[in-house]
Protein backbone atom coordinates (compact mmCIF):
# COMPACT_ATOMS: atom_id res chain seq x y z
CA UNK A 1 0.00 0.00 0.00
CA UNK A 2 1.38 3.59 -0.81
CA UNK A 3 2.85 5.30 2.03
CA UNK A 4 4.26 2.41 3.57
CA UNK A 5 8.11 2.69 4.68
CA UNK A 6 10.62 0.64 6.93
CA UNK A 7 12.51 1.79 9.98
CA UNK A 8 16.33 1.27 9.83
CA UNK A 9 15.38 -1.33 12.86
CA UNK A 10 13.47 -3.33 10.35
CA UNK A 11 16.45 -2.92 7.40
CA UNK A 12 18.36 -4.43 9.92
CA UNK A 13 16.54 -7.52 10.56
CA UNK A 14 16.04 -7.88 6.50
CA UNK A 15 20.07 -7.64 6.22
CA UNK A 16 20.47 -10.13 8.91
CA UNK A 17 17.99 -12.83 7.22
CA UNK A 18 19.54 -12.49 3.95
CA UNK A 19 23.16 -12.90 5.28
CA UNK A 20 22.17 -15.77 7.16
CA UNK A 21 20.13 -17.37 4.14
CA UNK A 22 23.37 -16.50 1.71
CA UNK A 23 26.07 -18.36 4.54
CA UNK A 24 23.56 -21.56 4.81
CA UNK A 25 24.03 -21.66 0.76
CA UNK A 26 27.77 -21.67 0.62
CA UNK A 27 27.84 -25.25 -0.60
CA UNK A 28 25.13 -24.51 -3.07
CA UNK A 29 26.73 -21.67 -4.39
CA UNK A 30 30.11 -23.26 -4.38
CA UNK A 31 28.91 -25.95 -6.26
CA UNK A 32 27.18 -24.23 -8.42
CA UNK A 33 30.75 -22.03 -9.08
CA UNK A 34 32.81 -25.78 -9.49
CA UNK A 35 30.19 -26.06 -12.79
CA UNK A 36 30.75 -22.44 -14.15
CA UNK A 37 33.76 -20.94 -12.83
CA UNK A 38 37.07 -21.98 -10.32
CA UNK A 39 34.52 -22.52 -7.06
CA UNK A 40 36.06 -19.82 -4.65
CA UNK A 41 32.51 -18.18 -5.11
CA UNK A 42 30.54 -19.69 -2.49
CA UNK A 43 33.13 -19.19 0.12
CA UNK A 44 33.72 -15.74 -1.24
CA UNK A 45 29.86 -14.69 -0.01
CA UNK A 46 30.04 -16.42 3.48
CA UNK A 47 33.48 -14.42 4.17
CA UNK A 48 31.75 -11.43 2.70
CA UNK A 49 28.37 -11.96 4.31
CA UNK A 50 29.47 -13.09 7.76
CA UNK A 51 31.49 -9.35 7.55
CA UNK A 52 28.05 -7.43 6.57
CA UNK A 53 26.13 -9.26 9.54
CA UNK A 54 29.21 -7.94 12.06
CA UNK A 55 28.65 -4.51 10.22
CA UNK A 56 25.32 -4.75 11.00
CA UNK A 57 25.05 -5.98 14.52
CA UNK A 58 27.56 -3.41 15.86
CA UNK A 59 25.80 -0.50 13.56
CA UNK A 60 24.36 2.00 16.29
CA UNK A 61 22.98 4.90 13.91
CA UNK A 62 19.30 4.74 12.05
CA UNK A 63 20.72 6.54 9.20
CA UNK A 64 19.61 3.36 6.17
CA UNK A 65 21.79 4.90 3.35
CA UNK A 66 24.58 4.44 5.52
CA UNK A 67 23.88 1.06 7.37
CA UNK A 68 23.99 -0.49 3.66
CA UNK A 69 27.09 2.00 2.88
CA UNK A 70 29.22 0.03 5.09
CA UNK A 71 27.60 -3.02 4.64
CA UNK A 72 28.66 -2.88 1.22
CA UNK A 73 32.20 -1.63 1.88
CA UNK A 74 32.54 -4.46 4.34
CA UNK A 75 31.81 -7.10 1.06
CA UNK A 76 34.19 -5.20 -1.40
CA UNK A 77 37.07 -5.32 1.27
CA UNK A 78 36.93 -8.66 2.49
CA UNK A 79 35.76 -10.67 -0.60
CA UNK A 80 38.13 -9.54 -3.63
CA UNK A 81 37.91 -11.48 -6.80
CA UNK A 82 35.10 -9.84 -9.14
CA UNK A 83 32.24 -10.62 -7.09
CA UNK A 84 33.61 -8.64 -3.72
CA UNK A 85 33.43 -5.33 -5.61
CA UNK A 86 30.56 -6.09 -7.66
CA UNK A 87 28.09 -7.34 -4.34
CA UNK A 88 29.64 -4.99 -2.36
CA UNK A 89 28.32 -2.10 -4.93
CA UNK A 90 25.26 -3.25 -5.17
CA UNK A 91 24.75 -2.43 -1.26
CA UNK A 92 26.94 0.49 -1.18
CA UNK A 93 25.60 2.10 -3.96
CA UNK A 94 21.62 1.48 -2.84
CA UNK A 95 23.28 2.85 0.11
CA UNK A 96 24.52 5.77 -1.19
CA UNK A 97 21.23 6.61 -2.30
CA UNK A 98 19.56 6.29 0.21
CA UNK A 99 21.64 8.31 2.63
CA UNK A 100 20.34 10.16 5.63
CA UNK A 101 16.77 8.40 5.33
CA UNK A 102 15.56 6.71 8.98
CA UNK A 103 12.82 5.12 7.13
CA UNK A 104 12.37 4.18 3.35
CA UNK A 105 9.30 3.52 1.28
CA UNK A 106 9.09 1.16 -1.89
CA UNK A 107 9.31 4.07 -4.49
CA UNK A 108 13.00 4.91 -2.77
CA UNK A 109 13.86 1.33 -2.47
CA UNK A 110 13.35 0.41 -6.33
CA UNK A 111 15.29 3.80 -7.29
CA UNK A 112 18.08 2.44 -4.91
CA UNK A 113 18.56 -0.51 -6.64
CA UNK A 114 17.82 1.00 -9.83
CA UNK A 115 20.87 2.97 -9.11
CA UNK A 116 22.79 0.13 -7.96
CA UNK A 117 21.66 -2.01 -10.97
CA UNK A 118 23.85 0.95 -13.45
CA UNK A 119 26.45 0.91 -10.96
CA UNK A 120 27.29 -3.19 -11.19
CA UNK A 121 26.81 -3.13 -14.79
CA UNK A 122 28.93 0.00 -15.18
CA UNK A 123 31.58 -1.54 -12.96
CA UNK A 124 31.53 -4.83 -14.31
CA UNK A 125 30.40 -3.82 -18.12
CA UNK A 126 28.45 -6.97 -18.03
CA UNK A 127 24.52 -6.26 -19.89
CA UNK A 128 21.60 -8.87 -19.85
CA UNK A 129 22.28 -12.01 -21.57
CA UNK A 130 26.23 -11.95 -20.31
CA UNK A 131 24.71 -14.59 -17.63
CA UNK A 132 25.96 -12.71 -14.40
CA UNK A 133 24.19 -11.22 -11.42
CA UNK A 134 22.66 -8.43 -13.70
CA UNK A 135 20.28 -11.34 -15.34
CA UNK A 136 18.51 -11.85 -12.05
CA UNK A 137 18.83 -8.11 -10.83
CA UNK A 138 17.43 -6.37 -13.46
CA UNK A 139 14.85 -8.02 -13.73
CA UNK A 140 13.77 -7.88 -10.34
CA UNK A 141 14.33 -4.14 -10.23
CA UNK A 142 12.20 -3.77 -12.68
CA UNK A 143 9.24 -6.18 -11.09
CA UNK A 144 9.55 -3.42 -8.19
CA UNK A 145 9.38 -0.30 -10.32
CA UNK A 146 6.01 -2.10 -11.46
CA UNK A 147 4.93 -3.18 -8.41
CA UNK A 148 5.66 0.69 -6.94
CA UNK A 149 3.12 2.39 -10.03
CA UNK A 150 0.97 -0.47 -9.17
CA UNK A 151 0.57 0.59 -6.15
CA UNK A 152 1.93 -2.85 -4.51
CA UNK A 153 2.77 -3.13 -0.76
CA UNK A 154 6.52 -3.86 0.08
CA UNK A 155 5.71 -7.51 0.89
CA UNK A 156 3.51 -7.71 -2.59
CA UNK A 157 6.66 -5.86 -4.56
CA UNK A 158 9.35 -7.95 -3.12
CA UNK A 159 7.79 -11.31 -3.66
CA UNK A 160 7.40 -10.38 -7.07
CA UNK A 161 10.71 -9.51 -7.38
CA UNK A 162 12.08 -12.56 -5.56
CA UNK A 163 10.42 -14.47 -8.80
CA UNK A 164 11.67 -11.82 -11.39
CA UNK A 165 14.84 -12.45 -9.94
CA UNK A 166 14.17 -16.24 -9.35
CA UNK A 167 13.28 -16.68 -12.93
CA UNK A 168 16.23 -14.51 -13.96
CA UNK A 169 19.02 -16.88 -12.56
CA UNK A 170 17.07 -19.70 -14.23
CA UNK A 171 17.15 -18.33 -17.67
CA UNK A 172 21.12 -18.00 -17.33
CA UNK A 173 21.47 -21.59 -18.12
CA UNK A 174 20.48 -21.03 -21.53
CA UNK A 175 23.50 -18.62 -21.81
CA UNK A 176 26.79 -18.79 -22.52
CA UNK A 177 29.25 -16.81 -20.25
CA UNK A 178 30.80 -13.96 -21.45
CA UNK A 179 31.98 -11.85 -18.57
CA UNK A 180 34.49 -12.96 -15.66
CA UNK A 181 36.17 -16.64 -15.08
CA UNK A 182 33.28 -18.48 -16.25
CA UNK A 183 33.57 -16.75 -19.90
CA UNK A 184 36.79 -18.74 -20.52
CA UNK A 185 34.13 -21.79 -20.22
CA UNK A 186 32.38 -20.74 -23.13
CA UNK A 187 29.59 -22.80 -24.43
CA UNK A 188 30.26 -25.71 -21.33
CA UNK A 189 28.59 -22.80 -18.92
CA UNK A 190 24.83 -24.10 -21.30
CA UNK A 191 22.89 -25.93 -18.20
CA UNK A 192 24.46 -24.37 -15.66
CA UNK A 193 22.90 -21.26 -13.66
CA UNK A 194 24.98 -18.28 -12.82
CA UNK A 195 26.41 -18.76 -9.36
CA UNK A 196 25.86 -14.94 -9.30
CA UNK A 197 22.51 -14.40 -10.03
CA UNK A 198 21.37 -17.51 -8.00
CA UNK A 199 23.06 -15.68 -5.09
CA UNK A 200 20.98 -12.07 -6.53
CA UNK A 201 17.53 -14.55 -6.32
CA UNK A 202 18.05 -15.50 -2.66
CA UNK A 203 18.97 -12.19 -1.62
CA UNK A 204 15.20 -11.23 -2.85
CA UNK A 205 13.53 -13.89 -1.53
CA UNK A 206 14.90 -13.78 1.46
CA UNK A 207 13.82 -9.93 1.68
CA UNK A 208 10.79 -10.85 0.42
CA UNK A 209 10.18 -13.32 3.51
CA UNK A 210 10.90 -10.78 5.72
CA UNK A 211 9.52 -7.45 4.65
CA UNK B 1 34.55 -37.21 -2.27
CA UNK B 2 37.22 -36.68 0.65
CA UNK B 3 38.49 -33.56 1.00
CA UNK B 4 41.99 -32.66 -0.08
CA UNK B 5 44.53 -33.38 3.14
CA UNK B 6 46.16 -30.09 3.38
CA UNK B 7 48.36 -28.57 6.19
CA UNK B 8 46.91 -25.91 7.61
CA UNK B 9 45.23 -24.79 10.85
CA UNK B 10 41.94 -22.55 9.12
CA UNK B 11 40.75 -22.71 5.69
CA UNK B 12 39.75 -19.43 6.08
CA UNK B 13 42.81 -18.21 7.40
CA UNK B 14 45.89 -19.82 4.64
CA UNK B 15 46.26 -16.51 3.35
CA UNK B 16 46.96 -14.13 6.32
CA UNK B 17 48.90 -16.95 7.82
CA UNK B 18 50.99 -17.67 4.73
CA UNK B 19 51.63 -14.05 4.22
CA UNK B 20 52.63 -13.82 7.51
CA UNK B 21 55.20 -17.11 7.58
CA UNK B 22 56.93 -15.75 4.74
CA UNK B 23 57.69 -12.27 5.91
CA UNK B 24 59.16 -14.25 9.35
CA UNK B 25 61.25 -16.76 6.43
CA UNK B 26 62.45 -13.71 4.46
CA UNK B 27 62.40 -10.68 7.01
CA UNK B 28 65.87 -9.54 5.47
CA UNK B 29 64.82 -9.39 2.41
CA UNK B 30 60.84 -8.24 2.64
CA UNK B 31 58.62 -6.81 5.19
CA UNK B 32 54.69 -7.48 5.87
CA UNK B 33 52.77 -4.46 5.25
CA UNK B 34 48.99 -5.42 5.72
CA UNK B 35 47.69 -9.45 6.44
CA UNK B 36 47.80 -9.94 2.39
CA UNK B 37 50.96 -7.91 1.14
CA UNK B 38 54.67 -7.84 1.59
CA UNK B 39 56.83 -5.16 0.25
CA UNK B 40 61.09 -5.43 -0.45
CA UNK B 41 62.29 -4.56 3.29
CA UNK B 42 63.75 -0.86 1.67
CA UNK B 43 60.26 -0.01 0.40
CA UNK B 44 59.53 2.65 -0.35
CA UNK B 45 62.42 3.39 -2.56
CA UNK B 46 63.29 7.07 -2.73
CA UNK B 47 63.11 8.05 -6.92
CA UNK B 48 62.52 4.95 -7.99
CA UNK B 49 59.49 3.87 -10.19
CA UNK B 50 57.69 1.25 -7.75
CA UNK B 51 56.56 -2.26 -9.34
CA UNK B 52 53.75 -3.73 -7.95
CA UNK B 53 52.60 -7.24 -8.21
CA UNK B 54 49.25 -8.97 -6.84
CA UNK B 55 46.73 -11.46 -7.71
CA UNK B 56 45.04 -14.39 -6.24
CA UNK B 57 46.75 -16.01 -3.46
CA UNK B 58 47.40 -19.86 -3.85
CA UNK B 59 49.75 -19.53 -6.84
CA UNK B 60 52.97 -19.57 -4.75
CA UNK B 61 55.69 -18.23 -4.52
CA UNK B 62 53.84 -16.07 -7.19
CA UNK B 63 53.56 -13.25 -6.62
CA UNK B 64 55.59 -12.43 -3.03
CA UNK B 65 58.84 -14.50 -4.16
CA UNK B 66 59.34 -11.97 -6.77
CA UNK B 67 59.43 -9.09 -3.94
CA UNK B 68 62.53 -7.57 -3.93
CA UNK B 69 65.74 -6.04 -5.39
CA UNK B 70 65.62 -5.41 -8.97
CA UNK B 71 61.78 -7.11 -9.58
CA UNK B 72 58.82 -6.02 -7.50
CA UNK B 73 58.62 -3.82 -4.59
CA UNK B 74 55.46 -5.32 -3.22
CA UNK B 75 53.22 -7.99 -3.68
CA UNK B 76 49.72 -7.80 -2.69
CA UNK B 77 47.13 -10.92 -2.26
CA UNK B 78 43.64 -11.61 -2.58
CA UNK B 79 42.73 -14.85 -0.89
CA UNK B 80 42.70 -18.07 -3.20
CA UNK B 81 42.43 -17.52 -6.61
CA UNK B 82 40.69 -14.86 -5.87
CA UNK B 83 41.66 -11.13 -7.14
CA UNK B 84 43.06 -8.64 -4.32
CA UNK B 85 40.80 -6.27 -2.55
CA UNK B 86 40.41 -2.33 -3.66
CA UNK B 87 41.59 -1.30 -0.44
CA UNK B 88 44.11 -3.95 -0.21
CA UNK B 89 45.80 -2.52 -3.62
CA UNK B 90 45.55 0.90 -2.45
CA UNK B 91 47.29 0.24 1.04
CA UNK B 92 50.39 -1.62 -0.75
CA UNK B 93 50.09 1.29 -3.64
CA UNK B 94 50.57 4.11 -0.89
CA UNK B 95 53.45 1.34 0.68
CA UNK B 96 55.65 1.65 -2.21
CA UNK B 97 55.71 4.24 -3.28
CA UNK B 98 58.57 6.22 -3.72
CA UNK B 99 57.55 9.17 -5.19
CA UNK B 100 58.07 8.42 -9.28
CA UNK B 101 54.76 6.09 -9.62
CA UNK B 102 53.38 2.81 -9.50
CA UNK B 103 52.67 0.74 -11.92
CA UNK B 104 51.03 -2.44 -11.00
CA UNK B 105 51.75 -5.58 -13.10
CA UNK B 106 48.72 -8.29 -12.42
CA UNK B 107 47.54 -11.77 -14.53
CA UNK B 108 44.34 -10.22 -17.23
CA UNK B 109 41.50 -11.43 -15.14
CA UNK B 110 38.10 -9.77 -14.87
CA UNK B 111 38.26 -9.21 -10.80
CA UNK B 112 41.90 -8.24 -10.99
CA UNK B 113 41.22 -5.60 -14.15
CA UNK B 114 38.20 -4.12 -12.15
CA UNK B 115 40.05 -4.26 -8.21
CA UNK B 116 43.46 -2.52 -9.41
CA UNK B 117 41.79 0.05 -11.48
CA UNK B 118 39.24 0.85 -8.48
CA UNK B 119 42.84 1.16 -6.41
CA UNK B 120 44.20 3.24 -9.02
CA UNK B 121 41.34 5.63 -9.59
CA UNK B 122 41.79 6.19 -5.60
CA UNK B 123 45.53 6.42 -5.73
CA UNK B 124 45.47 9.26 -8.30
CA UNK B 125 42.74 11.15 -6.54
CA UNK B 126 45.23 11.15 -3.53
CA UNK B 127 48.03 12.40 -6.21
CA UNK B 128 49.58 9.27 -6.83
CA UNK B 129 50.71 8.38 -10.46
CA UNK B 130 49.54 4.92 -11.01
CA UNK B 131 49.83 2.74 -14.21
CA UNK B 132 48.26 -0.77 -15.35
CA UNK B 133 49.85 -3.52 -17.02
CA UNK B 134 47.96 -6.97 -16.93
CA UNK B 135 49.58 -9.59 -18.94
CA UNK B 136 47.98 -12.21 -21.53
CA UNK B 137 50.60 -15.00 -22.27
CA UNK B 138 47.80 -17.26 -22.24
CA UNK B 139 47.56 -18.63 -25.88
CA UNK B 140 45.20 -21.33 -25.34
CA UNK B 141 42.62 -18.85 -23.76
CA UNK B 142 41.68 -17.15 -26.27
CA UNK B 143 42.44 -16.06 -30.39
CA UNK B 144 45.73 -13.94 -31.09
CA UNK B 145 43.18 -11.07 -33.02
CA UNK B 146 41.55 -11.19 -29.52
CA UNK B 147 44.89 -11.30 -27.38
CA UNK B 148 43.68 -9.14 -24.87
CA UNK B 149 40.77 -11.10 -23.70
CA UNK B 150 44.00 -13.52 -22.56
CA UNK B 151 44.73 -15.08 -19.35
CA UNK B 152 47.74 -14.08 -17.26
CA UNK B 153 49.64 -16.91 -16.42
CA UNK B 154 52.95 -17.96 -15.82
CA UNK B 155 55.12 -16.47 -18.11
CA UNK B 156 54.15 -12.67 -16.26
CA UNK B 157 57.48 -13.50 -14.60
CA UNK B 158 59.18 -12.21 -17.63
CA UNK B 159 57.34 -9.07 -17.76
CA UNK B 160 57.81 -8.27 -13.91
CA UNK B 161 61.91 -9.49 -14.50
CA UNK B 162 62.15 -6.71 -17.28
CA UNK B 163 60.08 -3.77 -15.70
CA UNK B 164 61.72 -4.30 -12.66
CA UNK B 165 64.93 -3.95 -14.10
CA UNK B 166 64.27 -1.22 -16.10
CA UNK B 167 62.94 0.70 -13.02
CA UNK B 168 65.85 -0.23 -10.57
CA UNK B 169 68.84 0.06 -12.93
CA UNK B 170 68.26 2.16 -15.42
CA UNK B 171 66.10 4.15 -13.00
CA UNK B 172 63.65 4.75 -15.94
CA UNK B 173 60.24 7.00 -15.73
CA UNK B 174 56.79 5.56 -15.17
CA UNK B 175 56.19 5.59 -19.21
CA UNK B 176 59.72 4.05 -19.55
CA UNK B 177 58.89 1.48 -17.47
CA UNK B 178 55.52 0.74 -18.92
CA UNK B 179 56.98 0.03 -22.27
CA UNK B 180 59.26 -2.39 -21.16
CA UNK B 181 56.55 -4.10 -19.52
CA UNK B 182 54.52 -4.11 -22.39
CA UNK B 183 57.20 -4.93 -24.48
CA UNK B 184 58.04 -7.94 -22.52
CA UNK B 185 54.34 -9.01 -22.31
CA UNK B 186 54.01 -8.56 -26.54
CA UNK B 187 57.11 -10.87 -26.77
CA UNK B 188 55.77 -14.32 -24.13
CA UNK B 189 53.57 -17.16 -24.99
CA UNK B 190 52.84 -19.68 -22.46
CA UNK B 191 50.91 -22.75 -23.17
CA UNK B 192 50.21 -25.99 -20.85
CA UNK B 193 48.61 -29.11 -20.06
CA UNK B 194 47.44 -30.62 -16.42
CA UNK B 195 47.66 -34.43 -15.21
CA UNK B 196 45.50 -33.64 -12.25
CA UNK B 197 43.38 -31.07 -10.26
CA UNK B 198 44.57 -28.59 -7.43
CA UNK B 199 41.69 -27.95 -4.91
CA UNK B 200 40.66 -24.90 -2.88
CA UNK B 201 41.71 -25.19 0.79
CA UNK B 202 38.17 -23.40 2.17
CA UNK B 203 36.09 -25.91 0.08
CA UNK B 204 38.74 -28.90 -0.59
CA UNK B 205 37.42 -29.66 -3.90
CA UNK B 206 39.06 -30.23 -7.13
CA UNK B 207 38.40 -26.96 -9.16
CA UNK B 208 37.85 -29.87 -12.01
CA UNK B 209 38.03 -33.66 -12.62
CA UNK B 210 39.71 -35.89 -14.72
CA UNK B 211 39.82 -39.33 -15.48
CA UNK B 212 43.17 -41.58 -14.34
CA UNK B 213 44.10 -41.83 -17.59
CA UNK B 214 43.73 -38.38 -19.19
CA UNK B 215 45.53 -34.92 -19.64
CA UNK B 216 43.80 -31.98 -20.40
CA UNK B 217 46.06 -29.19 -22.64
CA UNK B 218 45.12 -25.74 -22.17
CA UNK B 219 43.80 -25.37 -18.64
CA UNK B 220 44.23 -22.25 -17.05
CA UNK B 221 45.53 -21.29 -13.79
CA UNK B 222 42.21 -22.06 -11.65
CA UNK B 223 41.21 -25.10 -13.47
CA UNK B 224 39.64 -23.10 -16.07
CA UNK B 225 38.33 -25.80 -18.86
CA UNK B 226 41.26 -26.47 -21.17
CA UNK B 227 41.00 -27.15 -25.04
CA UNK B 228 42.25 -30.80 -25.61
CA UNK B 229 41.64 -33.38 -23.51
CA UNK B 230 42.68 -36.64 -24.18
CA UNK B 231 44.63 -39.78 -23.23
CA UNK B 232 47.77 -39.85 -20.71
CA UNK B 233 50.93 -39.62 -23.07
CA UNK B 234 54.69 -39.53 -23.03
CA UNK B 235 56.41 -36.28 -21.69
CA UNK B 236 58.45 -35.94 -25.32
CA UNK B 237 54.90 -36.48 -26.80
CA UNK B 238 52.91 -33.82 -24.42
CA UNK B 239 56.28 -31.50 -24.90
CA UNK B 240 55.66 -31.09 -28.66
CA UNK B 241 52.04 -30.26 -28.66
CA UNK B 242 53.10 -27.87 -26.44
CA UNK B 243 55.82 -26.18 -28.03
CA UNK B 244 53.91 -26.93 -31.81
CA UNK B 245 50.95 -24.62 -30.29
CA UNK B 246 53.34 -22.18 -28.64
CA UNK B 247 55.08 -21.46 -32.46
CA UNK B 248 51.99 -21.48 -33.96
CA UNK B 249 51.38 -18.11 -32.07
CA UNK B 250 54.80 -16.94 -31.88
CA UNK B 251 56.47 -17.45 -35.16
CA UNK B 252 60.53 -17.82 -34.37
CA UNK B 253 62.82 -18.68 -37.39
CA UNK B 254 66.34 -19.76 -36.99
CA UNK B 255 68.52 -17.50 -35.32
CA UNK B 256 66.28 -16.42 -33.18
CA UNK B 257 66.54 -16.64 -29.82
CA UNK B 258 64.46 -17.12 -26.61
CA UNK B 259 64.22 -17.72 -23.21
CA UNK B 260 62.00 -20.69 -21.69
CA UNK B 261 60.08 -21.02 -19.11
CA UNK B 262 59.65 -24.59 -17.65
CA UNK B 263 57.07 -23.78 -14.86
CA UNK B 264 55.24 -26.53 -12.75
CA UNK B 265 51.88 -26.28 -11.84
CA UNK B 266 52.24 -27.32 -8.36
CA UNK B 267 52.87 -30.82 -7.48
CA UNK B 268 54.52 -31.94 -10.61
CA UNK B 269 58.45 -33.13 -9.83
CA UNK B 270 61.66 -30.98 -10.98
CA UNK B 271 62.70 -34.44 -12.40
CA UNK B 272 59.60 -34.63 -14.98
CA UNK B 273 60.07 -30.86 -15.59
CA UNK B 274 63.79 -31.00 -16.39
CA UNK B 275 62.29 -34.15 -18.65
CA UNK B 276 60.14 -31.53 -20.55
CA UNK B 277 63.10 -29.40 -20.75
CA UNK B 278 65.69 -32.06 -22.54
CA UNK B 279 62.39 -32.41 -25.29
CA UNK B 280 61.72 -28.38 -25.08
CA UNK B 281 65.66 -27.38 -25.59
CA UNK B 282 66.46 -29.99 -28.62
CA UNK B 283 63.34 -29.45 -30.61
CA UNK B 284 64.00 -25.55 -30.52
CA UNK B 285 67.53 -26.22 -30.92
CA UNK B 286 67.04 -28.43 -34.28
CA UNK B 287 64.98 -25.56 -35.77
CA UNK B 288 68.13 -23.68 -35.11
CA UNK B 289 66.73 -21.38 -32.52
CA UNK B 290 69.27 -20.11 -29.81
CA UNK B 291 67.86 -20.59 -26.36
CA UNK B 292 69.54 -18.20 -24.19
CA UNK B 293 68.35 -19.59 -20.88
CA UNK B 294 65.93 -21.93 -19.15
CA UNK B 295 64.47 -20.86 -16.10
CA UNK B 296 63.25 -24.82 -14.41
CA UNK B 297 60.85 -24.76 -11.48
CA UNK B 298 57.91 -23.57 -9.63
CA UNK B 299 56.82 -19.75 -11.11
CA UNK B 300 53.12 -20.00 -10.83
CA UNK B 301 51.60 -22.87 -9.53
CA UNK B 302 47.38 -23.63 -8.88
CA UNK B 303 48.04 -25.39 -5.35
CA UNK B 304 48.45 -29.27 -5.88
CA UNK B 305 47.64 -29.64 -9.76
CA UNK B 306 49.82 -31.77 -11.67
CA UNK B 307 50.66 -30.16 -14.70
CA UNK B 308 53.10 -28.51 -16.65
CA UNK B 309 53.22 -24.91 -18.54
CA UNK B 310 56.18 -23.27 -21.29
CA UNK B 311 56.45 -20.09 -21.65
CA UNK B 312 58.57 -18.88 -24.68
CA UNK B 313 60.08 -15.46 -24.56
CA UNK B 314 61.27 -14.19 -27.70
CA UNK B 315 64.42 -11.83 -26.89
CA UNK B 316 66.08 -8.44 -28.75
CA UNK B 317 69.64 -6.86 -26.86
CA UNK B 318 67.16 -4.62 -24.63
CA UNK B 319 65.27 -7.32 -23.38
CA UNK B 320 68.46 -9.95 -22.82
CA UNK B 321 70.06 -6.91 -20.94
CA UNK B 322 67.19 -6.50 -18.37
CA UNK B 323 66.66 -10.20 -17.97
CA UNK B 324 70.11 -10.15 -16.93
CA UNK B 325 70.43 -7.13 -14.69
CA UNK B 326 70.63 -8.15 -11.25
CA UNK B 327 67.88 -9.32 -9.02
CA UNK B 328 67.67 -11.00 -5.47
CA UNK B 329 64.14 -12.00 -4.59
CA UNK B 330 63.41 -15.04 -2.19
CA UNK B 331 63.12 -17.51 -5.77
CA UNK B 332 64.79 -14.83 -8.37
CA UNK B 333 68.66 -14.49 -7.82
CA UNK B 334 70.38 -13.09 -10.99
CA UNK B 335 74.18 -11.87 -10.32
CA UNK B 336 75.96 -11.47 -13.42
CA UNK B 337 79.79 -10.89 -11.78
CA UNK B 338 79.29 -14.36 -10.15
CA UNK B 339 77.91 -15.85 -13.20
CA UNK B 340 80.71 -14.98 -15.05
CA UNK B 341 83.36 -16.06 -12.88
CA UNK B 342 82.08 -19.64 -14.17
CA UNK B 343 82.73 -18.52 -17.41
CA UNK B 344 81.14 -17.88 -20.57
CA UNK B 345 77.49 -18.98 -22.04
Amino acid sequence: MPGEKISCEKMKEILLHVSDVIISNEGYLTDLDRACGDGDFGIGMLRGFTSVKQQIENYAGCDIGEMLTKAGFAITATVGGASGPVFGTLLSSAGMKLKGKREVGLTELAEALRAALEMVMKLGGAKPGDKTMVDALAPAVKALEEAGKAGSSLREAFEKAAEAARRGAEATKEMVAKRGKASYLGEKTLGYPDPGAVAVALIFKAISEKI
Amino acid sequence: MPKAKKLINDPLKVTVEEIDGFAKAYSYLVRKISTHAVARRDAPVKGKVAILGGGGSGHEPAFIGYVGYGMCDGAVYGEVFAAPTPPSILEAIKAVHGGRGVICIYGNYAGDNMNFGLAAQIAQAEGIEVELVPYWDDISSAPPERKTERRGIAGGFYVYKCAGAAAEIWRADLKEVKRVAEKARENVRSFGVALAPGTIPATGKPTFELGEDEIYFGIGAHGEKGVLLTKMMPADKATEIIVNEILKDLPLKSGDEVNLLINGCGSTTLMELYIVTRKAVEMLTEMGIEIYRVDVGNFLTTQEMAGVTISAFKLDDELKELYDAPAYTPIVRICPELQSKLGKG
